[in-house]
């Protein structure tokens, strides 16, 4: 007998509890006089002993008690020498039911004929074998399948629009590897287009699976496969009113493709373009849509693009891309950039990328020395940019002030302290948003997230493309510790618990201080990557298109529209892929959607509407033939034929079954709690 | 007195006894001990009792024997005129009363156990209580009968007597007696039954009035001596109700009255055999009596007095 929870069995210590009170108790009596004493001893003797036995049995009686109740915890069971199996043959079959398996060729979809060959391989094999059936994609698994029921499995499964995953399907065998009996025979069947995004998910298999025997059957087109892809479109920028839009197409067959690509919106006419792409190469396609009149609007709107490659091909699924845009307000933005030195030519260069993506005259830069500052300057500014702290500021406070009350941003980087009067004097009037302090010596880098400020949060792409960052470690030297006013809010901090950039919200306008204390210079973010992205950031994520697209694999993240913020709010109603109803969680200012199950759209059915755009894994689209060579090294790297040395090692030695006994244990414990007090009464008579 | 003994005999609650021969209507409730318990007076309590007793008694063989002519005295108006001696009338002229002595016509002794286990009460009479009211409504009894009664009190040995004597003012030394008393000792009833046997110069009844807690065989070579010397023994054994059946519930720690012994136990658990024991030996005493023509009577201390009366009485009236 072993138990599982042993620890439990310490609680039987807790029979010396009736065992001290045994010996402690001194029974309480009368006295009372009496005449015939010796009447009474001659019986007592009797009744004294049988009285001590009597008690001694009550004692034992509850030290029983106890004691089941501490083994029933440790929860019994009894090794007994298991009985004989017969050996069991189980299949297990990793059928591939991502998108791309849709492709049809010629009369049937490779998936069909996936089917086939996998109700093949049921039949054939014994019959009393076992079956699991896997969906690659789907993740979906039945286990202890007849071949009956194995067939029946096989023919519910559906194509999923998503990436095929066969590391799950390599753990599930593990498992079940585990968890067989001695002598059972495990094999693997493995049936896929094998694609490259099926292949490279093979090599991400870190533990191979061991098993009996392995099959696997490559899916492939027997002809040459013809299939165009829209993998990517990306908005451009709005110039009068109409929006360009880049679009990439891919051939991703054998066949030369001359294609037609349709963009189409809601209530807007279709733009059509002729694409011809050569087997394995890409297309960047620009394509415009005239938005009209209703775009010129103060409030940004949200629109849905779908691009469309007509006419269709063996694989339609990846035919469509959608893609949710967001029209900005067009109004025009100035950025006045006050430096000493020409320290922020990054900067510059960066804003001048920004405004030839956004529509022309929408963005507009003026540079200005610190020493040559004007109060005009600033009165034209909305956005004025400091490449440092200032270390002289002439120019009336006031002034920053309106600029700010009246939605304008002001761009500190906090590069060198500057002066520290003037710094406190901005501090003091609320424009600076924190104000450097203390240098600190101890590497700090970015946190691999931002912060979810309260007014101000740094957009989606500035943080992915911060968060894509990797600071040069020989380049920290250490970071400037910031006084923060309460007014203010770090909205992404350092590791050390210094903060990367603060802002502070003023009216519709805000401040915001950016500590590039961290690597000394500005010249390292400035050359890194996300620079565009956090200068679109710091020049006003409302003032330029945005796209909301997303994998079907992928959660959904969207930040909260400001017209939707509202304090408590802790979900949004949403329209789901399916046309279902949804509710998506806010969680620090941004809607988190519920995982996609297929590709459409999906959107907020408030207004106005924000919509997202769910897609196909651009992976799934590549329908390149699979060299066979490449195919066996993949199976050799994930599954280990033969007998698993580490299953050998567990299943060695004699079968031991372990029975639970418990049970007994149990309905012996409420037994003698049942008919405790009843004998102990009894017994005290 | 006699108001008392009026009210009794009002409220007499009259019931018929046929025992030896004798058909008495007594009032129990009279001679209910816990009744005499309130009467603090002794004599009142003996004189309670005993009248009580012979209220429903019908014409009784016992009246009118025993006299014997003593004196005359002169004729007063109120005297009953058949007193008056016609022949001194005749003689002298004078009318005169004929006076007699009653004569006595057994001695009594009644020896009296005040050990401490005597001491003992289940409820609210004590078994000396008990066995005092029996000694002073028996010594009334035979007072009045004309018989002379002596009274002894002992426990290990005989601490006070009461020499034998047939005077009605008699009644008050034994009562006195009675009323000074205090239980103390163990009960030693051999020496005092020897002694008593040894000192008794005139056979006569001997009344031994104990709860017998002593050595069997002791009680009954004493009381066999004192048949030897030729009297008449009673024995009254004094019992309480819980000595007879211990019907006491819980743990209990029972100290003997006369010893340091003490004993703690569940009476529940040993009741039927303490009963068992106690019958038997009760059972024992009497054979053992019955055999030596002792007259034995077992009175529980929450009974009445009449059957301790007409055991006296049958055993008197056989000696006669």
């Amino acid at each position: 007998m072993s138990f599982l929870g042993w620890t439990f069995l310490f609680g039987a210590v807790a029979v010396v509890g009736p065992i001290f009170a045994h010996l402690l108790s001194k029974p309480r009596f009368r006295r009372v006089p009496f005449t015939m004493v010796r009447f009474v001893r001659a019986g007592q003797h009797e009744s004294h002993s049988r009285r001590r036995l009597r008690d001694l049995l009550v004692l034992l009686l509850r030290c029983i008690i106890i004691t089941l109740i501490a083994v029933l915890f440790a929860r019994p069971v009894l090794n007994v020498k298991a009985a004989p199996q017969p050996h069991k043959a189980i299949h297990y079959l990793g059928l591939d039911d991502s998108a791309s398996m849709a492709y049809r060729d010629g009369g049937s979809t490779l998936f069909e004929r996936m089917i086939d060959k996998a109700v093949d391989a049921v039949r054939q094999a014994p019959g009393d074998a076992l079956f699991g059936v896997y969906g690659l994609a789907s993740g979906r698994l039945s286990e202890g399948l007849t071949g009956s029921q194995a067939i029946a499995e096989i023919k519910r499964l559906p194509v999923v629009p998503k990436p095929a995953r066969p590391a799950d399907f390599i753990q599930a065998l593990r498992q079940a590897a585990e968890a067989a009996s001695p002598g059972d025979r495990i094999s693997a069947v493995a049936l896929s287009d094998f694609t490259p995004a099926v292949l490279r998910e093979f090599e991400r298999v870190r533990e191979p699976a061991a098993v009996a025997e392995l099959s696997y059957e490559i899916l492939a087109a027997t002809r040459s496969v013809s299939n165009a892809a829209v993998v990517e479109a990306r908005a451009i920028g709005l110039v009068e009113n109409k929006l360009d839009v880049d679009v990439m197409v891919a051939n991703c067959g054998d066949v030369e493709q001359h294609r037609k690509l349709t963009m189409m919106s809601r209530d807007r006419l279709p733009v059509s373009s002729d694409v011809i792409v050569a087997p394995g190469r890409r297309r960047l396609v620009r394509m415009q849509m005239d938005l009209g009149p209703v775009a010129q609007g103060a409030t940004p709107a949200c629109l849905p693009v779908e691009l469309n490659l007509e006419p269709g091909d063996g694989l339609a699924v990846d035919d469509v891309y959608r893609v949710a845009i967001c029209i900005p307000q067009t109004a025009t933005t100035k950025m006045l950039l006050v430096d000493r030195a020409e320290e922020a030519f990054l900067f510059e260069t960066a804003i001048q990328a920004l405004a030839r993506q956004g529509p022309a005259g929408t963005l507009v830069l003026r540079k200005v020395r610190a020493e040559r500052l004007q109060a005009e300057d600033l009165q034209w500014a909305d956005v004025v940019v400091f490449s440092s702290l200032p270390r002289d500021f002439t120019c009336p406070t006031a002034l920053l002030r309106s600029r700010l009350t009246r939605g304008g941003r002001l761009i500190f980087f906090a590069t060198d302290i500057g002066n520290l009067q003037v710094s406190e004097l901005l501090l003091r009037e609320g424009l600076l948003a924190a104000l450097p302090q203390k240098w600190v010596g101890g590497i700090a880098y970015p946190e691999p997230q931002p912060v979810a400020g309260r007014s101000i949060s740094l957009g989606e792409q500035a943080a992915k493309a911060l968060a894509n960052y990797r600071f040069d470690k020989i380049a920290l030297t250490g970071h400037w510790q910031c006084q923060v006013p309460t007014e203010s809010e770090c909205l992404w901090g350092l590791s050390g618990g210094a903060g990367f950039v603060y802002g502070r919200s003023f009216n519709s306008g805000s401040t915001i201080l950016v500590n590039t204390s961290i690597d000394g210079s500005l010249g390292l973010l400035a050359k890194s990557g996300a620079w565009v992205a956090f200068c679109r950031f710091l020049a006003g994520e409302s003032d330029r298109v945005r796209q909301f697209c997303f994998r079907v694999d992928e959660r959904p993240v969207l930040n909260l529209p400001d017209a939707m913020r509202t304090p408590g709010r802790t979900a949004v109603a949403i329209e789901t892929c399916e046309g279902g109803r949804a509710q998506a969680a806010v969680e620090r200012g941004r809607m988190v959607l519920p995982p996609a199950r297929g590709m459409g759209w999906t959107k907020t059915l408030d207004e106005p509407a924000i919509w997202a755009a769910v897609n196909l894994a651009e992976g799934e689209t590549d329908m390149s033939q699979p060299e066979a060579q490449v195919v066996a090294d993949a199976m050799t790297r994930a599954f280990v034929t033969g007998a698993g040395p580490k299953r050998t090692t567990v299943r060695a030695g004699t079968a031991v079954e372990r029975k639970p006994i418990w049970k007994g244990f149990a309905w012996a414990a409420i037994l003698l709690l049942l008919v405790e007090p009843a004998i102990a009464n009894r017994l005290r008579r | 007195m006699k108001l008392v003994a009026r009210r009794v005999g009002c409220a007499a609650t009259r019931s018929t006894h046929d025992k030896g021969g004798i058909t008495a209507v007594s009032n129990r409730e009279y001679l209910d001990p816990i009744f005499l318990n309130k009467l603090a007076n002794m004599e009142l309590i003996a004189r309670c009792a005993v009248e009580g007793f012979f209220s429903g008694l019908h014409p009784s063989p016992f009246q009118g024997f025993s006299v014997e002519y003593s004196d005359h005295r002169e004729y007063h108006p109120g005297d009953e005129v058949k007193f008056v001696d016609w022949k001194v009338f005749a003689r002298t002229d004078r009318l005169c009363i004929k006076r007699f002595r009653q004569e006595t016509n057994t001695t009594v002794y009644i020896l009296l156990d005040i050990s401490k286990s005597m001491s003992f009460a289940s409820g609210p009479t004590r078994k000396i209580d008990y066995a005092c009211y029996l000694a002073a409504a028996l010594s009334y009894l035979m007072l009045k009968q004309g018989d002379s009664t002596g009274l002894m009190l002992f426990a290990q040995k005989v601490i006070s007597q009461v020499p034998p004597a047939s005077r009605r003012t008699h009644l008050h030394a034994i009562l006195q007696t009675l009323d000074r008393h205090t239980t103390a000792g163990q009960t030693n009833l051999a020496t005092v039954l020897h002694a008593v046997a040894e000192t008794t110069k005139r056979r006569g009844l001997v009344v031994l009035i104990s709860d017998l807690l002593d050595d069997e065989d002791d009680i009954f070579r004493g009381l066999a001596h004192l048949k030897f010397l030729k009297h008449d023994v009673i024995v009254f054994h004094v019992m309480d109700h819980q000595e007879l059946n211990l019907e006491y519930e819980g743990l209990i720690q029972f100290e003997d009255l006369e010893s340091p012994d003490k004993i703690r136990t569940y009476p529940q658990s040993i009741r039927t055999g303490y009963q068992q024991r106690v019958a038997d030996f009760l059972d024992h005493v009497k054979k053992t009596l019955g055999k030596s023509r002792i007259d034995y009577c077992l009175l529980e201390t929450s009974e009445p007095l009449d059957r301790a009366f007409i055991a006296y009485l049958i055993k008197r009236r056989r000696l006669m």
